[in-house]
């Protein structure tokens, strides 16, 4: 999966995307503390991004 | 009954028609049944020739390319107009083909780096005068008109575009056919645990043995199996010229997915295996993938 999501990451890049918006994170059904800090932190890098240049409405 | 026929040529490398011209005295087959009433690369027709016929008065329209200029998108529009059936005809019309490569790149960036960076031009200026000007990008045909029948290739062979059209002479369906090309393929596969990509001029690559196995991109498994797996047949790894069967949506993202999977490499090693992953990965059918048309539509929400 790891290698899959480097192929990907090098993919968007090529494509003109910003990469920091995709987020990859494995966390078991006990590891909620993991799940939290993870979508936390992304939703923090995407804050600083501001909107996505390709979303729809507006 | 003589069904009429027109093949008309947008922008492309007339390939299809070599590839159709291939079929030599197979053509006798086939030429009986059709009145030609259209198709500037062999007979002397003009696009007011086309214009002025009847709506719907051609059987089949074959197109070839894809619109690259404002008058390739007038001439879709015309021939779907005049035509009953409309196929797309070989990469460049059934996925945007190589010129879709360009969708990386604003129209500008492209005219730029053509006609005023280019090493060997000692006079820039961007041609305009008595020319229909360019398209923003490349959009697949089937995206701008709708289309009856698609038929992949690049070009597709002779015995592609002869079971198309005998197909529809006989008013037979023509399906594409979900197999791939490694299904065609001759070549021995082993398990696939491969340590080192290597590109086609390092090395040699072994007669008889799966060329992804030997650790070249050899994109069969991905690729629509019509062309009877010409390349790897003759120790030459697929291209995907001929884009994915019809249950594979986006042909890099099933590559990608693939090669994630047999690849025994770390994630800087699998990176820099692929310095040009839009270019290896969707040779002719970049303009149809879903990061192109999400960029599309970015570029010209930007530009409103």
């Amino acid at each position: 999966m790891r290698s899959r999501f480097a192929l990907l990451e090098n993919l968007l890049e090529e494509a003109g995307f910003e990469v920091e918006r995709v987020h990859l994170q494995w966390a078991s059904a006990a590891e909620g503390d993991v799940f939290a800090e993870g979508i936390t932190n992304m939703v923090e890098r995407i804050k600083k991004l501001g909107p996505s240049p390709v979303r729809d409405g507006d | 009954m003589v069904k009429r026929i027109a093949l008309v040529q947008l922008s492309s490398c007339w390939g299809c028609d070599q590839s159709l011209v291939d079929l030599h005295l197979r053509l006798l087959d086939v030429l009986p049944e059709l009145d030609i009433v259209y198709w500037p690369a062999v007979v002397d027709y003009k696009l007011a020739d086309l214009e002025a016929m009847p709506k719907s008065s051609i059987h089949f329209g074959f197109v070839e390319g894809s619109c690259r200029t404002k008058e390739d998108e007038h001439l879709l529009n015309v021939v779907r107009e005049k035509s009953k059936v409309l196929i797309a005809w070989g990469s460049c019309s059934v996925y945007g083909g190589v010129q879709g490569l360009g969708n990386q790149w604003t129209i500008e960036e492209l005219l730029d780096r053509k006609f005023i960076k280019a090493d060997t031009i000692t006079d820039p200026r961007i041609p305009e005068e008595n020319l229909p000007g360019f398209t923003n990008h490349i959009r697949p045909n089937p995206a701008i008109v709708p289309v009856d029948v698609i038929l992949p290739g690049c070009p597709p062979t002779s015995d592609n575009t002869a079971e198309a059209l005998t197909a529809l002479l006989t008013g037979k369906p023509y399906d594409l056919p979900n197999k791939t090309v490694c299904d065609q393929c001759p070549m021995e596969r082993k398990e696939k645990i491969i340590k080192k990509f290597k590109r086609t001029h390092e090395g040699k690559i072994e007669p008889g043995i799966c060329i992804l196995d030997q650790g070249y991109l050899c994109l069969g498994f991905a690729t629509i199996g019509l062309c009877g797996a010409q390349c790897p047949t003759v120790n030459t790894p697929c291209k995907g010229c001929f884009g994915p069967p019809p249950n594979i949506k986006d042909h890099g993202a099933k590559i990608i997915s693939a090669l994630g999977a047999i690849a025994d490499m770390s994630h800087e090693e699998l990176k820099a295996a692929f310095p040009d992953p839009i270019g290896s990965f969707y040779f002719t059918d970049y303009a149809s993938s879903y990061l192109s048309k999400i960029r599309d539509k970015q570029r010209s929400k930007a530009k409103k």
